[in-house]
């Protein structure tokens, strides 16, 4: 029954990818599809950047584009997160999206690693209140390395980048925009998650 | 381009109906592979010198797939899911004497039999071994599927201080769907943890203890399609349903995305001193006994812990992404000595030293 379902989940999604492919192939100025990165209406007031025109600061100044944030990876090997400062591109993406698909690109530098699976994807990062809401696709489980400490050094990389916003102050994560309990079988996710300075020291 | 047209239509028309012939074939190859059970025989024999009474079951042929499993509400029943099988003229009920009381033989599905073999007691409290023979033409003996149950009853394991009357919760990390963390050769933390964790309850019982596992066999503890709270709940809730439960031990091997990560680590609690305590002397014990690096005994909001109505402690054996320490997690000798400093630091938690 469940695998009965996947496949026809399966068979939805190639159909719709198939209309996708072929209307975007008809459109005739070419445009892009919307990508995937969304950013709730709370998210777009929280930056500066995205919308100059509707910029509740008031100024007319051009919005910024780029912002220097500070990364968090961990080492080789695991035994502590190492911050990276890195210059990101806020033209297209707030600074919140930007610094988390930032986090999951492997790093150049050879003091830290990356700890994300390749495959994985950001679906979102928004903003309730202080707390981010992290939406990752649920390719993040499958090329995972796992472990407990595979688990606490993605979270703790994710949570501390993100916190060093001074506006947030805990991070839920979701998979596929549903809330969930566990990565890897260890971490309880279940309630928000605050900065991890464990992983600091 | 008229032309061009024509020869895609020929050339989707001849795929089309290679696809369709090889699904025929593929189906009709599907139905020769099927196993048909001939004969059931149990007697007594000696393997590797242990004395063993083994239950035979005869197949037309070699390859067969069979999955294990145990039902919490019939622990005295072993079931073997035996894939693309059916029954063959064998009766539907047996009864046997000994320590297997009776076998039943269902084509649950087409082409799908179950196999329910009833024993006098747990199938949690036996030693066995299911696993499948090839066909030996010059012996003339046909495949075979066979289990083979000790007749000692637990293999005879060492035995340690301080845990005589005292009820201990072991969880083997991970199982069933999960296989956890998976090394670069393919060594999966769900065979380890459940190995070792065997290990720890054999020498514990042995020195008085009382144990109660998760697990004790390749599954999920709460089901397949479990959510992870479902799942990770299903383990503490073994220890609350045993209200002598004292302490709980989760047993798991480490991973990380970069194979130089290596060493032990236990977890425990924060505000638990208990379990802090625990964690310490398991840090201490798996240090000495294994020889790897000590990354410390570290405190983590993990599910099992957080949950757990005693004091609990995660233990990360090691690193199962580290070529060496995979290695050396799949070693028996390597799991026995871990499974040993395991039992030692529970034995010395006990006794206060
Ligand atoms: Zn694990």
């Amino acid at each position: 029954m469940q695998n009965n379902m996947k496949l026809y989940r399966g068979l939805l999604l190639l159909a719709a990818t198939a209309i996708l492919a072929v209307t975007a192939g008809c459109d005739p100025q070419g445009e892009k599809p919307p990508t995937a990165v969304s950013s709730s209406a709370s998210a777009s007031v929280a930056s500066s950047s995205e919308k100059p025109s509707s910029s509740t600061s008031g100024s007319k100044q051009e919005a910024p584009k780029s912002v220097e944030v500070e990364l968090y990876y961990p080492d080789a090997t695991a035994t502590k997160l190492v911050s990276v400062k890195k210059k990101l591109d806020i033209t297209k993406e707030d600074k919140y999206n930007a610094a988390v698909h930032a986090l999951m690109q492997d790093p150049k530098e050879k003091t830290v690693t990356g700890i994300f699976p390749k495959t994985a994807k950001l679906r979102s990062v928004r903003l309730q209140g202080d707390v981010a809401v992290v939406d990752f696709d649920s390719n993040i489980r499958k090329g995972f390395s796992g472990g407990s400490t595979g688990e606490r050094f993605l979270v703790g990389s994710v949570v501390n980048t993100l916190t060093n916003f001074p506006e947030i102050k805990k991070v839920r994560f979701l998979l596929d925009g549903k809330e969930i309990e566990s990565l890897a079988g260890h971490m309880d996710l279940t309630e928000p998650v605050a900065r991890m300075n464990s992983l600091m020291e | 381009m008229g032309l061009f047209g024509l020869t895609v239509t020929r050339f989707i028309r001849a795929f089309l109906l290679t696809m369709l012939c090889l699904g025929i074939l593929s189906s009709l190859c599907m139905a020769a592979s099927t196993h048909e059970l001939t004969y059931f025989k149990s007697y007594e024999t000696t393997v590797d010198g242990e004395e063993v009474i083994r239950f035979e079951l005869g197949l037309n042929r070699d390859g067969l797939a069979y999955k294990e499993s145990t039902k919490a509400y019939r622990p005295n029943t072993l079931i073997l899911d035996l894939d693309d099988t059916i029954p063959g003229r064998l009766r539907h009920q047996m009864q046997l004497s000994g320590i297997g009381e009776s076998l039943k033989v269902q084509e649950v599905e087409l082409k799908h039999t179950r196999l329910q073999l009833n024993f006098t007691k747990p199938v949690e409290e036996l030693s066995y071994r299911v696993y499948t023979l090839s066909e030996n033409r010059k012996e003339r003996k046909p495949a075979r599927l066979v289990i083979d149950v000790s007749k000692r009853g637990k293999k005879a394991a060492g035995s340690t201080e301080g845990v005589e009357g005292h009820t201990i919760v072991l969880d083997a990390g991970h199982g069933g769907s999960d296989t956890g963390a998976i090394g670069p050769s393919g060594l999966t933390e769900k065979e380890v943890t459940l190995a070792v964790t065997q290990k720890v309850r054999d020498i514990l019982e042995n020195s008085g203890a009382h144990v109660v596992m998760t697990r004790d066999s390749d599954r999920d503890v709460y089901g397949v399609n479990a959510t992870d709270r479902q799942e990770l709940q299903a383990r503490v809730d073994v220890s609350l349903r045993e209200p002598a439960t004292e302490i709980f031990v989760s047993v798991h091997c480490n991973a990380f995305s970069s194979p130089s990560a290596h060493g032990v680590e236990t977890y425990y609690y924060a505000g638990s001193p208990l379990g802090y305590r625990l964690a310490a002397l398991l840090d201490e014990e798996l240090l000495r006994e294994g020889g790897l690096q000590d990354r410390g005994v570290k405190d983590a909001n993990f599910y099992v812990l957080r949950h757990s109505a005693v004091p609990a402690s995660l233990v990360e054996l090691a690193f199962i992404t580290n070529y060496q320490e995979e290695r050396l997690l799949a070693d028996d000798g390597y799991q026995s000595g871990l499974a040993e400093a395991i039992a030692r630091a529970i034995g010395r938690y006990f006794s206060g030293n």
